[in-house]
């Protein structure tokens, strides 16, 4: 109640008009039609109406995976419904874990518990049906039915698709044979922990060749390394992570990479993998000519979207599953979240894209048509010990395009770079290597869109009121620690997204929000 | 250009601020505030120091004119020689089959003075029916015919400097605050130097502009006549009204003092939901006050009663002698750029240009023989709601709409949908494929935005001022005046042969000729060269009139203004029952403006009030 407004009375803008073809949002649908007689003006002051909540019909929905995209939606979707009848089909035995941990995991600096998104006793307040190690064979979309790789028929009336992805294999690959791995999932993580663990060697003495020098192979490689295996990583472009630096910081990166300790040959391929006479040994030979010996080889070079049920249920696929705004596939009760989904010819393959997403639809499950997916602006956190590097939004300015603008700060031989790139007033991307201060801030300015204006003057120029980490650090990737949470929760924030925003953790790859929320109900 | 430095006035709202615009040497442009602007002094408010980006911004913008054969057909793109010959040829098709009450006009507050003077033209003078309306029918309509009832012609009598001059201040149905933000600036520095400056504010909402009120009456509602009764009733009782004025210098007092003494204060109170010693008070800080300002806006004009709530209202200035004196007067606070320079030349259905009458017979003729045309058709036009009626019951078969988005801003939007998708041939005159209305059109029309072509525009205080234009419109995009005066002469209509914007604007200054609005003697020159100006302007060298009525002489027939009194006291909207028990009322946000389709391109803009709310 509120006394801000007259005792039965209530207001409502009248900016809105259609959103998305939709007019749910407009005011002057309720409006009546009186005029003055003299002036015919009409009156827009006084319309009687009723106001209730929304209450939307039972349904039963259906989740097919059990990754980020799927843990976010139905979170949020029992906050705004907790009626609805909502079953979660995983083909992995574990569900609901931070797969972006793994290379952790594999060298047991951290624990599976660590790994988990959820504990099961708030798994279990969920309310969900969860049918573990249960994949899904093929749906059909008159019947809403799908039928589960344990051959149970299912009915539903929304069906959303998480399925996410799996590695990209090349083909003469033989991932069945000893010593060649990639990193998906936790059996993969095991069966490479327990093959290292196996070859009774110490950590100096095993080498494990890293084919892709994207995210997750400098990744893993600096876990690895920090057990001190000897690390190779064989990489098909000139530099590293070529899609989400430039080629300064991606040399930078190359730099510190090597400095490491870290083997890198560039404009390399693996053309062929075999087996030595010596047990757990590999001869791995280079397109260039040059043969390795290794204990192991690991492929990240990518991953391919897992959309063959939807493409056999006839629903319209690209390289993903084509969606609209609300994360619509081409049949209306199906929608698809995560890696799989394809939104303009996109597919945004992070976690916070992911989430993002998750929002939205549940939002629009609930009955709120008014939050709509535009898209998601890339972004990329190395999680390397000391290494502070992050890439946001588009890194490169086309050609002859003087409509862009570069701000750049290098100190290139502390290996400090920071690059903005303004268009139109608008913060686009950014890349920020040596420390990630601003992370959060520009983070936020890319992704709203806010013009600049007196802002753009003092980019990159030290006036960055970014704050001291202040207790234990809690979020790597924005620098937030646990004082620093504390301190916005007691002077009010009280709401988790808020809390997020504020203080910047939980924005980069989102592996801390569980700690967070704890802080936060903590404090409460 | 040679000056890179260009200065204009603001496209938002009426108050009129002005603005300087730079040029960078990439063709975009930034704003500031002009410090030696009359009205604003260097300030801009959120909305305004933000027009660069709307400006720099043509993502949204609608390139060349498109067309489609008919319902079924594709929107394509055509030239402009193919539009305006489509666009004649089902007009006078129209207009022969079903008679030239079959078509109609409407246009928008945010037309300049030229565009909105020769639409009139166009429609009343050439296409001979008066079916042209405007969006300032939905925003000050009452108050024009509240002026006219009272004072005998539509002319707001105050300046801004007022504001300055003014110890008591009342504001009724309006949120300077958020929607006359530099106004309200104003008022709020004024109070600062003066601590005996008193504000009440009559309004169901605790706006921002209620919070920082002296006294806030939180009013039911509907009921604002029963309330400006009963401050009268107080006032008159305790003496304080002016009677050397009631006197000499209006007419039907008496009738209007026996009804207001027969209002009951309890009954007055429980009906406005307002405490009795509250309405004493108000009535105190009123009739002590040496300058009294009434300020209103929506809260009062956009209602079932809105002319009586505007006539019920002024008779509190009359009553209190606070007309035509600096620091006081009635003060009615438009939300469109142009809704005064509109009504000057008879922007709405029912007026004719210069403050004259379409239901007069003589300003008929006189307007008909000035435009050089044998009549004006007698029949009244149809406002606002009643053309998108007319199109869905058939009666009108094609509409123009000229920089207006209806189909967010008309009541019951639904049926004004149906109207719209029913009518025959719909032209959208248009600067952005955002506007809603836009997706309904049968021909559409690239339009020039601010700064994008050149015209005069009349602030809330009478203030004329020139647009220069200052950057080029995007794609094929043509100035408003540019696309009529093409239409008219496709129609073959003699009387369009302007080849510039100013020389339509002299012809339409010769027009006020010894009239009360005279600004013959204004030009371009002397706008460009001296600035602004308050009309009249009748005499060479005049330097503009600020206030209206400091001889007392009103535009009445006996000179005298006059005290109206209201057909309805109580609210004639439906009244709420057990089934819809709340009252809606509507209203804007601070950072937004009408439809959006400007504000809400500038991300800074919507971050105060990002979504809809309830």
């Amino acid at each position: 109640m509120t006394d801000s407004i007259k005792e039965t009375v209530v207001f409502l803008p009248m900016h809105w008009g259609k959103q998305l073809e939709n007019d749910l949002n407009r005011t002057n649908n309720l409006t009546n039609t009186v005029v003055d007689p003299v002036s015919k003006e009409p009156d827009f002051k006084f319309t009687t109406v009723s106001v209730t909540k929304y209450s939307k019909p039972f349904q039963k929905i259906a989740i097919v995976g059990a990754g980020a995209a799927a843990f976010r939606f139905i979170q949020n979707y029992r906050e705004i419904n907790t009626t609805d009848e909502i079953i979660v089909f995983s083909n992995e035995i574990n569900p609901f874990y931070n797969r972006v941990l793994l290379p952790e995991y594999v060298t047991a600096e951290l624990s599976w518990d660590k790994l988990l998104k959820i504990k099961d006793d708030a798994l279990g307040k969920l309310n969900i049906t969860m049918k573990s190690g249960v994949g899904i064979d093929s749906i059909n979309t008159n019947a809403k039915t799908l039928v589960a790789s344990d051959g149970s028929q299912h009915n539903f009336d929304n069906l959303i698709l998480a399925t996410g992805s799996r590695p990209f294999i090349p083909e003469n690959a033989q991932l069945h044979l000893p010593g060649r791995f990639t990193i998906r999932k936790k059996e993969d993580a095991d069966r490479l922990k327990n093959y290292l663990d196996n070859t009774g060697l110490s950590p100096q003495e095993q080498h494990v060749v890293i084919v892709g020098g994207g995210l997750l192979g400098l990744e893993l490689a600096a876990a690895l390394k920090h057990k001190k295996v000897k690390i190779t990583i064989i990489q098909r472009a000139s530099r590293l992570m070529e899609r989400q630096l430039d080629r300064v910081s991606s040399k930078l990166l190359a730099e510190e990479v090597q400095l490491r300790d870290i083997q890198i040959y560039f404009d390399n391929e693996v053309s062929t993998v075999f087996e030595t006479d010596n047990t757990n040994e590999l001869e791995i030979a280079l397109k260039s000519g040059r043969i390795l010996t290794a204990n192991a080889i690991v492929y990240t070079i990518g991953t391919i979207p897992n959309i063959e049920i939807a493409k056999e249920a006839g629903i319209s696929c690209g390289r993903g599953v084509k969606v609209n705004q609300y994360l619509q596939s081409s049949n209306p009760d199906v929608f698809a979240i995560g890696e799989i989904a394809e939104f303009n010819n996109h597919l945004f393959g992070i976690t916070s894209a992911a989430e993002e997403q998750a929002d939205i639809l549940a939002n629009y499950l609930g009955g709120d048509i008014s939050s709509y997916y535009k898209g998601s602006v890339l972004m990329n956190i190395l999680k390397l010990e000391d290494i502070n590097l992050c890439s946001i939004g588009q890194i490169e300015i086309p050609e002859n395009d003087d409509s862009y603008e570069e701000i750049i700060f290098a100190d290139l031989k502390q290996r400090y770079y920071k690059k903005c790139i303004v268009k139109d007033d608008l913060l686009i991307g950014a890349i920020l290597m040596g420390d990630k201060n601003e992370f959060a801030e520009f983070k936020s300015m890319i992704e709203s869109k806010i013009e600049l204006s007196d802002k753009r003057n003092s980019l990159l120029r030290g006036s960055s009121n970014a704050k001291p980490v202040l207790g234990k650090l809690v979020c790597s990737c924005s620098q937030v620690g646990s004082g620093n949470i504390e301190e916005a929760i007691k002077s009010g924030t009280a709401n988790f997204t808020e809390l997020c925003k504020s203080t910047g953790a939980g924005l980069g790859c989102g592996s801390c929000k569980i700690e967070v929320k704890e802080i936060l109900s903590k404090c409460k | 250009m040679q000056n890179p430095e260009i200065k204009t006035t603001c496209s938002y709202c009426g108050v009129g601020c002005g603005i300087i615009v730079t040029k960078d040497s990439k063709n975009g442009v930034t704003v500031r505030g002009d410090e030696n602007h009359p009205v604003n002094r260097g300030m801009l408010c959120s909305k305004g120091m933000n027009l660069h980006y709307v400006a720099n911004d043509t993502s949204d913008r609608i390139l060349y004119p498109e067309m489609r054969w008919s319902k079924s057909h594709p929107m394509e793109r055509v030239s402009w020689d193919a539009a305006m010959d489509r666009a004649a040829a089902v007009f006078s098709s129209i207009i022969k089959k079903y008679g030239p009450d079959s078509v109609g006009f409407y246009v928008s507050g945010q037309c300049l003075t030229e565009e909105y003077y020769l639409v009139n033209k166009l429609v009343k003078g050439f296409l001979k029916t008066n079916n042209i309306d405007t969006n300032s029918r939905l925003c000050m309509s009452s108050a024009v015919v509240g002026y006219k009832k009272t004072f005998g012609e539509d002319s707001v009598p105050i300046a801004y400097d007022d504001i300055e001059l003014a110890d008591t201040f009342l504001i009724t149905g309006a949120n300077p605050a958020w929607c006359h933000p530099i106004l309200f600036r104003r008022l709020e520095q004024h109070r600062e130097k003066n601590p005996k400056v008193k504000v009440i504010v009559i309004d169901p909402r605790r706006t921002d502009t209620a919070a920082t009120a002296d006294l806030h009456l939180q009013i039911i509602p509907g009921s604002d006549i029963i309330l400006y009764h009963a401050l009268a009733k107080c006032i008159i009782e305790r003496g304080y009204s002016d009677s050397d004025f009631v006197k000499k210098n209006t007419e039907n007092y008496l009738a209007y003092k026996e009804l207001v003494l027969s209002t009951s204060l309890e009954k007055a109170s429980k009906l406005c939901g307002i405490s009795v010693s509250d309405i004493k008070l108000a009535a105190d800080l009123i009739g002590k006050a040496e300058g009294f300002l009434s300020l209103w806006a929506m809260g009062l004009n956009q209602s079932a009663i809105g002319v009586d709530k505007n006539t019920a209202l002024l008779n509190i200035s009359l009553l209190t002698g606070h007309v035509g004196k600096p620091g006081s007067g009635p003060f009615s606070l438009t939300g469109q750029p142009n809704a005064m320079g509109g009504r000057e030349v008879g922007g709405m259905a029912n007026l004719l240009a210069v403050h004259k009458d379409l239901g007069n017979p003589i300003h008929r003729q006189e307007v008909a023989d000035f435009w050089g045309v044998d009549a004006i058709s007698p029949n009244p036009g149809l406002t606002a709601t009643e053309m998108f009626d007319a199109l869905e019951s058939g009666k009108m078969k094609a509409i123009w709409v000229i920089c207006t988005n209806p189909l967010v801003s008309l009541p019951d939007s639904r049926r004004v949908e149906k109207a719209l998708a029913k009518a025959k041939f719909v032209v959208v005159q248009e600067i952005s494929h955002n506007a809603d209305t836009a997706k309904h059109a049968d021909l559409l029309l690239p339009a020039a935005g601010w700064l994008e072509k050149e015209g005069t525009m009349t602030n809330s205080e009478r203030r004329i001022s020139y647009l220069p234009k200052g950057i080029n419109p995007p794609g094929e995009a043509l100035s408003d005046v540019e696309i009529l005066i093409r239409f008219a002469k496709k129609m073959n209509f003699t009387g369009f042969n302007f080849n510039t914007t100013e020389e339509v604007y002299k012809e339409y200054c010769q027009m006020t000729k010894n009239t009360s609005i005279d600004i013959s003697f204004l030009n371009y020159t002397r706008l460009k060269n001296e600035g602004t100006f308050q009309w009249p302007v009748p005499d060479y060298g005049h330097p503009g009139t600020p206030r209206l009525f400091t001889d007392k002489k009103f535009y009445t027939p006996s000179q005298k203004a006059i005290f109206n009194l209201p057909t309805a006291i109580e609210n004639t909207s439906e009244q709420p029952t057990d089934q819809y028990p709340f009252i809606l009322t509507t209203g804007r946000v601070r950072d937004q403006w009408h439809t959006m389709t400007k504000t809400g391109k500038v991300s800074r803009l919507m971050t105060h009030s990002p979504s809809p709310l309830l």
